[in-house]
């Protein structure tokens, strides 16, 4: 599974959802994590065609996009939806 | 025009752009120069940093002059941080803080910071038990504003600086942007305080962060020896002077403004309930200057785009990155997806008249009606 995770520096969400990611993917190396900039990437972003809430996590499996996950999500939400993610395989 | 955007900025008095232009004529000398002319334009930098602890009935903090509040959250969280790091990484802040200090502390988060953001209860404030109980003994520093810029939410400082007494290796900032000249506060206790001239009829380009004198920071911008050791450049004595001035008019005639703005509000608010159908005053209890207001039956964007139309410019919450307008934070006090759509803030003024606001609602009742 291949996640690209869009971020800003001046959005709330994005730090309070930080502690969650943590607890959800550091223990999963089979997820890959790339992280843009809504600001500094932006170029990139645009061809992405990101929404109007951030943050933005584009979910790819096997190079294919299969979900997005937008704003802040609970532990317990983000782990749910991971773990179909999984099931799905 | 019709200006009820006041929390955004504020028009220049012009006493202060008079002295502002006198000062450029006057003291143009460098302050780091040794020679009489920077001599006396750093006299009279002293003379403004001793005025403005004065006004703010303050002892033992230095007035480190800053470009803004933005430069002076930057200065108190990223200099903070990063000079006391080796004692711990925890820092904890409310949900609603501005702009430049969630970004500061998303970029501390990069280096390993680890920030916890405190829960607000039905009425925005800031629970203190949880407050205590998320303090550990590797937190240095609590960073709440004393006033949200959105809905007016005034927390209380001096719970906040009690909890903290128990806590003594963890510090606290306050964001005061939308606090100074609006409300009289006792800020002793708060170890760092920023705001800026341009939100108290002063000019933009200025700010300051006042740091109590045993709290050690690393510069954000580093330079030759200057007026402060904690942020180097050529100090504008004119731009400081005139926060000094701006400041001290923002506390002249204080209880008359506030008691003209509070007859505004009650005005305000009555008339949009009585006049107009399907709106909701999201907060209550906050500052006097701030009201948010939803008006149900047309999203904020629009509103504020007809009212730009007719010259009368208030202000809305746009989510994260979007045109689209949608307040978390009214989401969160009021629970209303609806709500938080379509709220508006209008921000009031000592400068503002009753006649305006007769205006504003009477062209918010048109454009609702064009749009129904």
């Amino acid at each position: 599974m291949k996640i690209i995770r869009i971020t800003a520096l001046w959005c709330m969400s994005c730090l309070a959802m930080k502690k969650i990611w943590k607890l959800v993917f550091d223990s999963r190396e089979d997820i890959e994590i790339i992280d843009y900039d809504y600001d500094m990437d932006f170029e990139k972003i645009q061809k992405l065609n990101v929404g109007k809430i951030l943050p933005e996590l584009i979910v790819y499996k096997n190079d294919v996009e299969v979900l997005r996950i937008i704003g802040e999500k609970s532990y317990k939400k983000l782990a749910a939806i991971i773990k179909e993610l999984d099931e799905k395989n | 025009m019709i200006y009820l955007d006041y929390s955004a900025t504020t028009p220049v008095n012009p006493k202060v752009l008079d002295n502002y232009l006198e000062f450029n004529r006057d003291y143009f000398g460098n302050p780091n120069s040794t020679h009489e002319l920077g001599l006396l334009a750093n006299h009279q930098i002293n003379k403004a940093a001793n005025e403005i602890l004065n006004i703010l009935k303050l002892e033992n903090y230095e007035v480190i002059f800053t470009s803004g509040a933005t430069e002076a959250n930057n200065l108190a969280l990223k200099g903070f941080a990063f000079a006391n790091m080796q004692k711990g990484k925890h820092i904890i802040t409310s949900p609603y803080e501005h702009s430049s200090v969630i970004a500061c502390l998303n970029y501390l988060a990069k280096f390993g910071f680890d920030i916890d953001i405190l829960p607000i209860d039905k009425d925005g404030l800031i629970d203190i038990n949880v407050l205590d109980k998320t303090i550990r003994e590797d937190t240095i520093l609590v960073s709440i504003s004393k006033v949200n810029s959105e809905l007016g939410i005034k927390q209380d400082l001096a719970k906040i600086i009690e909890t903290l007494k128990k806590h003594p290796q963890v510090k606290f900032h306050s964001d005061l942007t939308q606090g100074i000249g609006k409300i009289r506060s006792n800020l002793e206790g708060i170890d760092l305080i920023s705001f800026t001239g341009h939100k108290i009829y002063g000019l933009k380009g200025v700010g300051a962060l006042l740091r109590k004198k045993d709290i050690n920071l690393d510069p954000v911008i580093h330079g030759g020896k200057s007026y402060s050791i904690f942020r180097g450049g050529t100090p504008s004595t004119p731009l400081i002077n005139s926060l000094m001035v701006a400041l001290r008019y923002a506390y002249q005639d204080f209880e008359v403004k506030i008691k003209h703005v509070e007859e505004l509000n009650r005005f305000l608010k009555e008339a949009l309930l009585k006049d107009l159908k399907h709106v909701e005053i999201n907060y209550k209890n906050g500052i006097p200057q701030i009201m948010n207001v939803s008006f149900l039956d047309i999203e904020a964007q629009k509103l504020h785009k007809e009212l730009s139309k007719r010259h009368i410019y208030i202000s809305t919450q746009t989510a994260c990155g979007s045109e689209a307008s949608f307040s978390k934070l009214v989401k969160k006090i009021t629970g209303s997806d609806k709500r938080a759509e379509t709220s508006v803030r209008i921000s009031l003024s000592h400068l503002t008249k009753k006649t305006e606001l007769i205006t504003l609602i009477e062209a918010i009742k048109e454009i609702i009606d064009e749009n129904n």
